[in-house]
C-alpha cells in the first residue's frame, strides 16, 4: 500500500488511484483471461508442428470452422443492419409499447441459450409454426446452416442495439437541420451525415455480436442438426473431442479458433483506430 | 512601434485583404436582396404559445437583429422563417412568393446555428462544399468550380489554408466562421443566424461582430440574427426587433430603441434605467404624494410608471421639488460612478450617475430631477 501511495504521491492528480486501479486491472485480467488462455496454448504446444497441422487441415475441422465463422459473419452482418434500424426506431420515435419493445431487446442476453435453441427449433422444424409453411416451399431452416444463422442472429442482436442507442441519442438534431437548410434531402442527410457518425459504434456492435456468435454453443446445437461436414460448428467439435478424451485435439481446435478470432478483431480495431485518427472521434 | 500603432497597421492590412478578396467574391455571392414579410405569425407548442400574431417587414439587404430575453420567441421566429418549424397560422413571404408551405430544403436559406452544427466527420472543405454537392445533378457545379468556390469562401471568412482540418481541430471562433462559409456557399436568398456569437468569449465576439458587419456589407444578403445581447444588436443591426413573450415590442434603429423606447419593457430591457411608481394629477407628477417637478405632458390622470436613465438627471435644491433620496450605496461602472438611492417612505430604489472623479457620497440626502424621462400609464 505504502509503495503504491508513494508512486501515486509523486504525481499529484485530481483523479487519484491510478496505481492501485492499474494494478488491480492487470491482476484481474490475468486471472480471468490470460491464465486460462495460456493454459490452452500450453496444452496445444505439447503437439508437434506436424500433428498440429494434421488437425488444422483435417477436413472435418476445416468444415466446422468454416460453418462457425461463416454463419457468425452472416449473422453479425444481419444484426448490424437490422439492429441499426431497431435502435433508430427505439430512440427516435415515441409509440405505445416502446418501453416493452426496448426491454424485449435484452431477452437474448437473459434467456438460457439452450432454451432459445429449443424454441427456435420448435418454430422452424418442418412441423413447427413457421416451418410447416416453409417446408412445402423447399426452404429448410431447422437442421441447416440457415437455422444456425438464425440462432446466432437471435443471440447477437442486443449487442448492436445497445451499442448504437446511446450514440443515436447523442446525434445533434441541429446537424440534421443544418443538412436540410443546405438543401440535402432525407436520403442524402442519412447517407452523408448520420451514417458516417454511426459507423464507429456500428462496427463495435458488429464485433461484439460476431464474437458472441463465434463462441455460441447452446442454442446452435439444437437447431443445427449437427451433421459433420455440413452443420457441425467448431465449438461442438471441441466438445466431441473432449468426450473422446482427446484433450489435446480439443485444445488444438480451440487455439485455431482463438487465433482466427484474434486476427479478425485486431484488424477491426486497426480500422477503428484509423477512423479515430481520421475523424478525431469515435 | 507601439502596440496600438501595430494593431492599426494589422487592422488596415486585414481590411485591405478583405477588400481585395471581395470584388472577386461579390459577383457570385451577391444575390438579389430579398424582401421577407412575416404576416400574423402564430406558433403554439401544444398548449403554450411561443408567438402571438407577429408581423414584420424585412427589407432586402437589411441586417436585422431579433433581440429579447430567453423565452421571448425570437428563436422560434427565426426557425419559422427558415422553415425548420411550421407556423400554426400566418404567412411568410420571400419577395412576393408565399414560402409558408415550402420545406426548409426548398427555401434556400443560409442558417447558422449557435453551436455551429458542423459535420464533424468531414473536413472544413467538405463541410463548405456540402450544400453544393447535394444538389441535383443538373444544378450541381463541377468539382473544379466547387473547389474554387470553397477556397474563395475560406478567404472571405479569413481561414485560408485550413481546408483540410477537421472541425475538432478548430477554435470556437474558427468553427463559427466555417459555419458561416458553409451557409454562404449555397448562395442563400436570406441569411439567418441563431445566437451566432453566443458560445464565444467576449473578445472573439467583438471581433466577429465587426467582421460579420463587413461580410454583410460586401455580400448584401438580407440577414436576420437572433441575440439576447443588446450591445450586439444595437451595434450591428440596421434595425432591431425587440421581442418579449411572443410579441414584438418595438422595431427601430438603435437610436429609436435607445432614445424613444415604445413600451415600458423596452425602456427596462435596453440600457440601464430606473422605474418609479408615480401618480399623474392635474398635469403634475407625484411620488408618494409629493410633486417632483415634472410636467406630465399629455399623459392621462392616474397611476403611472416613471422611467429615466441614470445619466439623465440633474441635482436640484431639495426645496424646489425633485426626487429626494437617501444614498444607500455606490459603485464604479466604467467611466462613471453609479449611486444608488432610496426615495420615499417605501424606499423606491433608483440610480443616478455622477462623475467617477467626484467623491462617492457616503450617506445623506440628494434630490435630483430627470432631464429626460418617459411616463407609461399603469396597466397599459
Amino acid at each position: 500500500m505504502n509503495a503504491v501511495a508513494a508512486i501515486v504521491g509523486r504525481r499529484p492528480s485530481v483523479i487519484p488511484g491510478f496505481g492501485i486501479t492499474l494494478g488491480f486491472a492487470l491482476t484481474y485480467l490475468s486471472l480471468i483471461v490470460l491464465i486460462p488462455i495460456a493454459a490452452l496454448i500450453l496444452r496445444t504446444s505439447s503437439l508437434t508442428w506436424e500433428q498440429f497441422w494434421a488437425i488444422a487441415t483435417n477436413e472435418r475441422v476445416v468444415a466446422a470452422l468454416r460453418v462457425s465463422f461463416g454463419a457468425s459473419l452472416i449473422a453479425a452482418i444481419i444484426n448490424a443492419f437490422f439492429g441499426l434500424i431497431v435502435a433508430w426506431v427505439l430512440v427516435r420515435y415515441r409509440f405505445p409499447g416502446r418501453r416493452v419493445l426496448d426491454a424485449i431487446v435484452d431477452l437474448p442476453f437473459a434467456l438460457p441459450t439452450a432454451v432459445a435453441g429449443i424454441a427456435l427449433t420448435a418454430i422452424f422444424a418442418p412441423t413447427g409454426w413457421v416451418g410447416q409453411f416453409l417446408d412445402p416451399l423447399g426452404i429448410k431452416v431447422a437442421y441447416s446452416v440457415t437455422g444456425i444463422v438464425i440462432a446466432l442472429t437471435f443471440i447477437g442482436l442486443p449487442f448492436v442495439v445497445r451499442t448504437l442507442q446511446p450514440v443515436i441519442e447523442e446525434i445533434d438534431r441541429e446537424v440534421e437541420e443544418a443538412a436540410a437548410t443546405l438543401g440535402a434531402n432525407r436520403r442524402q442527410a442519412i447517407a452523408r451525415v448520420i451514417l458516417p457518425t454511426l459507423l464507429p459504434p456500428l462496427l463495435t456492435g458488429f464485433v461484439l455480436a460476431l464474437a458472441r456468435a463465434i463462441g455460441e454453443y447452446g442454442s446452435v446445437i439444437f437447431i443445427a442438426g449437427n451433421l459433420p461436414y455440413v452443420t457441425e460448428i467448431a465449438p461442438l467439435l471441441i466438445v466431441i473431442r473432449l468426450e473422446e478424451f482427446d484433450y489435446v485435439g480439443a485444445s488444438a481446435i480451440a487455439s485455431i479458433m482463438l487465433a482466427i478470432s484474434f486476427l479478425m478483431f485486431l484488424a477491426i480495431n486497426l480500422i477503428q483506430a484509423w477512423a479515430r485518427r481520421r475523424f478525431g472521434h469515435v | 512601434m507601439n502596440a496600438l500603432a501595430r494593431y492599426r497597421v494589422e487592422t488596415d492590412r486585414i481590411e485591405a485583404d478583405v477588400a481585395a478578396v471581395t470584388p472577386r467574391v461579390s459577383g457570385r455571392l451577391r444575390g438579389d436582396p430579398m424582401n421577407v414579410t412575416v404576416q400574423d405569425l402564430v406558433k403554439t407548442f401544444g398548449e403554450t404559445a411561443a408567438l402571438y400574431g407577429v408581423s414584420l417587414d424585412i427589407r432586402g439587404g437589411e441586417l436585422i437583429a431579433l433581440l429579447g430575453p430567453s423565452g421571448s420567441g425570437k428563436t422560434t421566429l427565426l426557425r419559422l422563417i427558415a422553415g425548420l418549424d411550421f407556423p400554426t397560422s400566418g404567412r411568410i413571404l420571400f419577395g412576393d412568393e408565399d414560402a409558408s408551405t415550402k420545406s426548409v430544403k426548398d427555401r434556400n436559406v443560409g442558417f447558422v446555428f449557435q453551436h455551429y452544427a458542423l459535420f464533424r466527420h468531414m473536413t472544413v472543405f467538405d463541410n463548405i462544399a456540402f450544400g453544393l454537392r447535394v444538389r441535383p445533378r443538373s444544378q450541381r457545379p463541377s468539382e473544379a468550380i466547387i473547389r474554387e468556390r470553397v477556397l474563395t469562401l475560406l478567404d472571405l471568412v479569413q481561414l485560408p489554408g485550413l481546408d483540410r482540418r477537421y472541425p475538432s481541430q478548430l477554435s470556437g471562433g474558427q468553427r463559427q466562421r466555417v459555419a458561416l462559409a458553409r451557409a454562404l456557399a449555397i448562395e442563400p436568398r436570406v441569411l439567418l443566424l441563431d445566437e451566432p456569437f453566443g458560445a464565444l468569449d467576449a473578445k472573439v465576439r467583438k471581433e466577429l461582430r465587426r467582421w460579420l458587419r463587413e461580410i454583410h456589407d460586401h455580400t448584401g444578403h438580407t440577414t436576420v440574427f437572433v441575440t439576447h445581447d443588446q450591445e450586439e444588436a444595437l451595434e450591428l443591426a440596421d434595425r432591431v426587433v425587440v421581442m418579449n413573450q411572443g410579441c414584438i415590442e418595438q422595431v427601430g434603429s438603435a437610436d429609436d430603441i435607445y432614445d424613444r423606447p415604445a413600451t415600458p419593457f423596452v425602456f427596462d430591457f435596453i440600457g440601464d434605467s430606473s422605474a418609479l411608481p408615480v401618480e399623474v394629477r392635474s398635469g403634475q407628477v407625484y411620488l408618494d404624494g409629493r410633486p417632483i417637478g415634472i410636467d406630465a405632458g399629455g399623459e392621462p390622470e392616474g397611476p403611472a410608471t416613471l422611467f429615466f436613465r441614470p445619466g439623465h438627471v440633474q441635482f436640484v435644491n431639495d426645496d424646489s421639488g425633485g426626487i429626494a433620496g437617501i444614498v444607500s450605496g455606490s459603485r464604479r461602472v466604467g467611466d462613471i460612478r453609479r449611486v444608488e438611492l432610496e426615495a420615499g417612505l417605501v424606499r423606491h430604489r433608483f440610480e443616478i450617475d455622477v462623475p467617477a472623479d467626484s467623491q462617492a457620497p457616503k450617506a445623506g440626502r440628494i434630490a435630483v430631477k430627470p432631464t429626460a424621462w418617459r411616463l407609461f400609464p399603469k396597466d397599459e
